[in-house]
């Protein structure tokens, strides 16, 4: 190579360096988080709701809460702590409701809302999350009124049962 | 295999999200749309993060890419816009943005005096209102021509040719105020 040229790739170098070390790690992250944006998890989560048959009591705390979700994360489960009471106070002397498979059930809905807790509390600005997290609070309180109506008609038909 | 494949098949994976298809497209265009990136802002980093961004947008709006023209012009366009906005935005915010921009003038004496020319010239343009650089940066460093460029500012015929003009004018006007100085 004569000195022409190496001063020539020099001075492009100088005036154009190629990117900095490790971009295209960099750049294949941001893609992966473009291709996998949140509304994805959302539909997750529902699948995951649906498959769920049974629900039962859980202790759910997330102190942390920003005051914004706060007050709807304390109104929906006030209300399903409600149902559930109603449902185990009228039930458990007819029906043996399987404690130990709903608690696990509920694990996992309340792990999805962990998850999208810290989340929020990373991207507190961002309503998506928002909206998973109500969702995910509203699942359960679907799953128990839907308990509740089937357990409902259980015990009509044990009634007329009795009757017979 | 996917390193032959021609570019609109590429496409038409990264329409699907094929990540590995994603990366090979970034892959063959990086180097060209960070350089582009590089001239107008100016920071190795800035210019990283306009490229690859440009990129995402990309991928984002591939609906609207029409095929025929080349990708690569396409993208272009992305990644100059992206770039503009970005430089008029920060600059907007910068009092001085001289200090840490000149990241190419050399430590290497030797090549500074042969690039003396250069870099005075780098210096009086980046001393231009952002518009008037950038406009100038896309006609001489980019070599688009009117048309091309009127379409990556947005603007008429006419008032791209005004903006061209008055901003030959200024630097013209900075060189001579330069050159009495220095």
């Amino acid at each position: 190579m004569n000195s022409m040229d190496k001063q020539f790739k020099q001075l492009a170098k100088q005036m154009l360096p190629p990117p900095l070390e490790g971009h295209q790690l960099r750049f294949q992250r941001k893609l992966q988080r473009q291709n996998k944006p949140i509304v994805k998890m959302i539909s997750w989560f529902s699948i995951a709701a649906s498959i769920i048959v049974l629900i039962g009591l859980s202790n759910v705390s997330h102190e942390s809460t920003p005051s914004s979700s706060q007050e709807l994360t304390r109104f929906y489960k006030a209300q399903i702590d409600h149902q559930l009471n109603v449902l185990e106070v009228s039930y458990k002397d007819h029906y043996a409701i399987p404690l130990q498979d709903i608690k696990q059930q509920l694990g996992l809905l309340d792990e999805a809302y962990g998850l999208l807790q810290s989340q929020f509390d990373e991207n507190y600005q961002h309503p998506l999350i928002l909206k998973a997290m109500i969702d995910n609070l509203l699942q359960r309180l679907d799953i128990i009124n839907e308990l509740e109506k089937n357990l409902n008609e259980l015990k009509t038909v044990h009634y007329e049962n009795e009757l017979l | 295999m996917i390193k032959k494949m021609e570019i609109d098949l590429l496409i038409q994976l990264c329409k699907q999200k094929d990540e590995p298809a994603q990366m090979e497209v970034y892959n063959r265009y990086h180097l060209a749309m960070y350089h582009s990136a590089l001239r107008i802002v100016q920071n190795r980093v800035d210019a990283e993060d306009v490229m690859q961004d440009s990129f995402l947008t990309a991928f984002e709006k591939l609906e609207q890419y029409k095929g025929g023209n080349k990708f690569g012009g396409w993208l272009k366009q992305i990644t100059l816009r992206k770039a503009l906005h970005f430089y008029e935005k920060r600059n907007k915010q910068k009092t001085s943005p001289l200090e840490d921009d000149c990241y190419y003038v050399s430590e290497d004496s030797s090549l500074d005096q042969d690039n003396a020319p250069a870099v005075q010239l780098q210096k009086v343009l980046n001393e231009l209102r952002p518009r008037y650089r950038n406009a100038l940066l896309l006609m001489y460093f980019e070599g688009y021509d009117y048309d091309e460029l009127c379409s990556i500012l947005k603007l008429s015929y006419g008032s791209c040719r005004t903006l061209i003009s008055r901003a030959k004018e200024q630097l013209k006007q900075k060189l001579t105020v330069d050159e009495l100085h220095g």
